[in-house]
């Protein structure tokens, strides 16, 4: 996977837990900047709590430039992020950082209301109104191509839709395995 | 005051001593008099004792108020106890030198021409006159005509001696270095000069004495140490008298002689000594004693080597190494009746100290504890070392004491500094312009840049370094880059 960085990700004490807390604070915020762009340009929808992106890249590794994130600097950019909601859990329940189980996150460029909206419009420009349409329709069939929310996981794809459902826009409708599987917005 | 000579002082308001000169008791907050009259400008000073000299430095202004007088021309002394608003009082008198008279005649030599022969004729001493031209009864050197005043009065010129009758003087007693006829003391070894000690006046009939008051003290240990100070330069002149070999060497033709008279008194024995077993043992003992000789004369050869090598050695390496001058005061504990005075004094030669050993382009900046090493390494040692507490009291006085170059200050909330004015921020922007230029240096970088070798006389340490790099941090100047091989430092460019 060949990916663009910003001039920054090659700047040696952006690895080194800074001792100033202002410039810290500004650090991890470059973090997450760089975390965030690079998961909205390449559409990266996971990360693992060690900053795996996509099972298959570490973001927080940087060989060109022979340094790495130590791990307990990690968990306090992955921290932050999660309580930003930049970062939200694999698993349904609701947690906190520490204790979820799942060691999985999703990135999330967009906060998970603004997703809602973009699916909303989605509906309402592609005349999908009072319809009942599935979760691979909205993820990944054709009509949604160009769309941002294009094959975002389905997981993801219900919690955004969740969130319109407490807007009481959209009912969710499940499958026999008590499985979500399609949606009618109104 | 016209008696006393101005005495050049440190910054620190500490005399600066001559060669050989130490001092030996301090008192403060003493005012001057001339004759009965108050001076108004001294009225506030310390007075030094030295074995040479009373030196009186000012508190106020120390660089241009201050003076000394030599020992050598006190007359003699008398002490005034203190009486109801009267404060105590030494009062010195002064030796009278009326040698105006006799150097105008002796400082003038005439010059004739013969008016048969023209040739120039000297006659040193003496300003030819008409008066005195007859009974002098002088006659050419040349063609010994008889001079007629008359015939030569235009030709007569005066002018000053040439400087052979006072290089007598000159010459230095202990060490015979051939000095300037102006100075009164050696110039290498600081011996007193053989000149005529007093003062010279033009009115000899006022008395001449000068008083020190003492303001705080009674004054009484003061007298007494200038009595006995006083005593002891009666009894002794020269400076290595009974010395008898320096660096090995005889200096005294009397102690060669001698030397030579003990081994002959051993080789010249009788005749009759030579028989027998006490004859035997005789001869022994001459041999024992030929080979003592020996090896004197061996090791004095040795010794004279020696201090030669010295010599060229200390040539060879103060080639281009440029000595400092250190004030030459030894601050002993025991000398100051009151730990305030000492206290005083400490703080004066630690800010001397500073300023000579730790200026960077006019800058001084070190920590305090670097300070207390180098200064206790170096100043301290034989005359008692300070504590840190000490260290801490002497320079928090220096405001009080009038020195304003540097100050205490504490940087980071945690290291105490002494520091010149703005030194502080000079060394600050220095260090992150290095940063900026070179990316990723480490300390070691930086204090090889700020200390390069062939600045010898760079020394900001690596406590000050690393304190100032701390400060950069917290202002957020710099970012760091912390590996295994050490901190890296960068200049913060993406998070201000």
């Amino acid at each position: 996977m060949q990916l663009e960085y910003p001039p920054i990700y090659s700047f040696p004490p952006l690895y080194t837990r800074q001792p100033n807390k202002i410039i810290r604070t500004k650090q991890i915020e470059s973090w997450i900047t760089i975390i965030l762009d690079l998961a909205s340009k390449n559409k990266l929808w996971t990360i693992s709590k060690d900053g795996t992106i996509e099972n298959s890249l570490n973001i927080f590794q940087n060989n060109d430039i022979g340094r790495s994130v130590p791990p307990l600097f990690i968990v306090e950019i992955m921290k932050i992020m999660f309580t930003n909601g930049q970062l939200v859990s694999k698993s349904d329940k609701k947690s906190d950082f520490d204790s979820d189980l799942s060691n999985e996150f999703y990135i999330l460029w967009k906060p998970i209301e603004s997703w809602g909206s973009l699916i909303l419009e989605w509906f309402e420009t592609s005349n999908k109104m009072n319809q009942v349409v599935t979760l691979y329709e909205l993820g990944e069939g054709d009509e949604s191509i160009g769309w941002e929310f294009h094959e975002m996981p389905a997981p993801l794809l219900v919690k955004s839709l969740k969130n319109l459902v407490s807007r009481n826009r959209c009912t969710l409708i499940k499958d026999e395995n008590d499985k979500y599987i399609a949606m009618k917005v109104i | 005051m016209e008696y006393c000579r101005y005495i050049e002082t440190s910054r620190s308001g500490q005399p600066t001593l001559r060669e050989n000169e130490n001092d030996i008791l301090i008192d403060y907050s003493v005012g001057l008099y001339s004759g009965k009259l108050k001076q108004l400008d001294k009225q506030d000073g310390r007075v030094f004792l030295t074995s040479q000299r009373l030196i009186y430095v000012d508190n106020k202004l120390p660089v241009s108020n201050s003076i000394f007088l030599e020992l050598d021309n006190i007359e003699s002394i008398d002490y005034n106890g203190s009486f109801l608003k009267k404060s105590p009082k030494i009062i010195i008198f002064l030796k009278k030198r009326n040698s105006e008279k006799d150097k105008k005649t002796r400082n003038v030599n005439s010059l004739w021409k013969c008016p048969i022969c023209q040739s120039d004729n000297i006659l040193n001493g003496i300003k030819l006159s008409m008066e005195n031209a007859k009974e002098q009864g002088l006659v050419c050197n040349i063609c010994g005509v008889p001079l007629d005043f008359s015939l030569i009065k235009d030709s007569l010129t005066y002018s000053k001696p040439s400087r052979n009758s006072s290089h007598e003087d000159s010459i230095c007693p202990a060490c015979t270095f051939m000095n300037h006829p102006d100075l009164t003391n050696c110039e290498i070894c600081g011996t007193r000069l053989k000149k005529q000690a007093g003062v010279i006046v033009s009115d000899s009939k006022k008395p001449l004495f000068i008083q020190l008051s003492f303001r705080r003290s009674d004054g009484t240990l003061f007298y007494q140490a200038l009595t006995n100070l006083l005593k002891e330069i009666k009894h002794k002149d020269v400076f290595n008298k009974n010395a008898t070999t320096i660096n090995g060497v005889l200096i005294n033709e009397r102690e060669k002689e001698k030397l030579a008279k003990n081994s002959n008194f051993a080789i010249s024995e009788n005749k009759m000594d030579l028989v027998g077993i006490s004859g035997l043992e005789k001869s022994r003992e001459n041999q024992l004693l030929n080979n003592d000789i020996l090896f004197n004369n061996a090791l004095t050869d040795m010794n004279n080597l020696m201090s030669l090598v010295d010599k060229i050695q200390r040539l060879y390496r103060n080639k281009d190494y440029e000595i400092k001058v250190k004030p030459s005061l030894i601050i002993d504990r025991e000398k100051f009746f009151d730990k305030d005075y000492f206290m005083d004094e400490i703080a004066r030669e630690i800010y001397e100290f500073a300023i000579l050993e730790f200026q960077n382009d006019g800058n001084v900046m070190i920590t305090l504890v670097d300070l207390y090493a180098m200064y206790n390494k170096t100043m301290r040692i034989g005359t008692g070392l300070i504590s840190p507490q000490e260290m801490k009291e002497a320079c928090e006085r220096f405001t009080k004491l009038g020195l304003e170059e540097l100050k205490l200050m504490k940087i980071n909330n945690r290291v105490l500094c002494l520091s010149s004015v703005n030194s502080f921020e000079v060394i600050k922007s220095k260090i992150i312009k290095f940063v900026e230029d070179c990316p990723g240096s480490d300390v070691l970088k930086i204090n090889q840049h700020l200390n390069p070798e062939s600045q010898a006389n760079s020394n900001w340490t690596m406590g000050v370094i690393a304190e100032i790099l701390q400060d950069c941090m917290d202002s957020e100047k710099l970012v760091i880059d912390e590996q295994l091989s050490g901190i890296h430092y960068y200049k913060n460019n993406s998070w201000l």
